[in-house]
């Protein structure tokens, strides 16, 4: 998880690929002397974000604010910022998205970084999932200080991760002064001037590699601004006690949601309200479909029997 | 933990709001879009407080004006080996996209509010430049 962003790992004319926050990261900008600094801009955005809010190095901010149970922390604006962000994702989903499932995540199996996890080990034991709701985190009105309860683990990795695609796509938009797509992990944000036929992206179930044909269920679309992201409990899956567990937990149960949808992919303004609604989504089960359309999102669900459901204009067609 | 149903939750109506802004702001400078894109506080205060007045109809929240992000998420698709493909393999423009209703009737369903404000330029050529998938 936490690494030195210094050399982008592949490099083409106008996109980089490296790994970081335990996934997949993709940068791709219209004008290839802009992706030098480009990279370095992400890169600093990242270990920003890292920094504040990994719950798997012991010196972010998470970590010391879990740790100082004695009242109010200082913040920083990062980190409050996404703390904000993890918050109006809970209020906006009536704490279908939650911040406080690290514990269940952990009793899972997934307590460090995923590239690190056994292939298997002893069988979970039921978390404590009601112990704490998101309405405990305590954010001071002037977002400069947080007060945890004892015993509190929070995990803010999903709307974190997509606020750092939007903070740093916005970001080098404004320094280079072109259009970007940043991808993290497959949560994108655009900005700037796209292409004159959108960003290009091949929807899927499963990361992969652009030139190799996709596993599963996909289809290619265009975006041409806002965010587009994909919830899915195919990829991040791993054992404990024979038995396989996947990362996207339901807060009511605290246990690995039970859903009907494999992958939900969700665009919308922003990475972070396309992160939001996608998760929710999982979570939530058949009434996403009627939930997505409500709200007018544009969506593309994939159950787990294979079956695809649009909404709102996502267009037909799978590869 | 009460959960109650999370589509009548009043803050979606700034989401919603958001994505179908841009019949309501027909200007975007580079600052407002940065300004949008960082505002997620403004939005969160904002939300909070029509929150704390939970009777107050989402119609009646007044955020759409705070959120300069005009922009619906223009997707197409072009990439589908059907009959509708053209002879280099593209694409027709699908069905989906439908031509831009200037004065939506405050009834309309959301998908013909949401319906993307011009008409789809011709289908791109460009292949995948990134996948989003689950991670």
């Amino acid at each position: 998880m936490a690494r030195t962003f210094a050399v982008a790992d592949h490099v083409e004319a106008t996109a980089a690929t490296w790994s970081a926050l335990g996934c997949v990261v993709r940068l791709v900008v219209t004008n290839s002397s802009a992706l030098g600094p480009a990279v370095q801009v992400l890169e600093d955005n990242l270990s920003a974000i890292d920094r504040a809010c990994s719950r798997f190095r012991t010196d972010s901010e998470l970590m010391q604010a879990q740790a100082d149970t004695t009242g109010p922390i200082g913040i920083s604006p990062l980190f409050a910022a996404a703390l904000d962000v993890a918050l109006r994702a809970a209020e906006l989903t009536d704490g279908l998205v939650s911040p406080t499932i690290a514990a269940a995540l952990a009793a899972f199996g997934y307590d460090r970084d995923f590239a690190d996890l056994p292939d298997d080990g002893p069988s979970p034991i039921d978390p404590e999932s009601t112990r704490f709701t998101w309405r405990d985190i305590r954010l001071s009105p002037d977002r400069k200080a947080v007060s945890l309860p004892a015993g509190m683990q929070l995990d803010l990795g999903a709307t974190a991760k997509a606020l750092a695609a939007d903070r740093a796509a916005a970001h080098i938009a404004a320094v280079c002064g072109c259009g970007v797509l940043v991808s993290l992990g497959g949560d994108i944000a655009v900005a700037g001037e796209a292409p004159p036929e959108g960003w290009s992206v091949r929807v899927q179930d499963a990361p992969g590699r652009l030139d190799h044909a996709p596993v599963g269920s996909s289809c290619i679309i265009a975006v041409a601004d806002g965010g587009l992201a994909t919830s899915s409990s195919v990829h991040r899956r791993w054992r404990r006690g024979g038995r396989s567990y996947h990362h996207i937990i339901d807060p009511r149960t605290g246990r690995p949601a039970d859903s009907p949808w494999r992958t939900v992919s969700v665009t919308a303004a922003t990475c972070v309200d396309a992160n939001v609604a996608s998760t929710a989504a999982i979570v939530m089960g058949e009434p996403a479909v009627s939930w997505l359309t409500a709200l007018g999102l544009p969506a593309r669900l994939v159950g787990t029997d294979g079956r695809v459901r649009r909404v709102n204009g996502w267009p037909e067609g799978d590869l | 933990m009460p959960f109650v149903r999370p589509r009548s939750h009043p803050l979606w109506a700034a989401v919603a709001a958001r994505n179908s802004g841009h019949r309501r702001v027909t200007l975007l400078t580079w600052a407002a879009a940065v300004a949008s894109v960082l505002g997620t506080v403004t939005v969160a205060e904002v939300a909070r407080a029509a929150t704390t007045s939970s009777t107050q109809p989402p119609e009646a929240t007044t955020v759409v004006p705070l959120h300069l992000h005009s922009y619906y998420p223009r997707i197409r698709t072009f990439s589908k080996p059907t009959p509708t493909h053209t002879a280099a393999g593209l694409p027709t423009p699908r069905a989906t996209h439908r031509a831009p209703s200037a004065s939506p009737s405050p009834s309309s369903s959301p998908s013909q509010v949401l319906t993307p404000p011009t008409t789809p330029p011709a289908p791109p050529t460009t292949p995948p430049v990134v996948i989003s998938s689950g991670s």
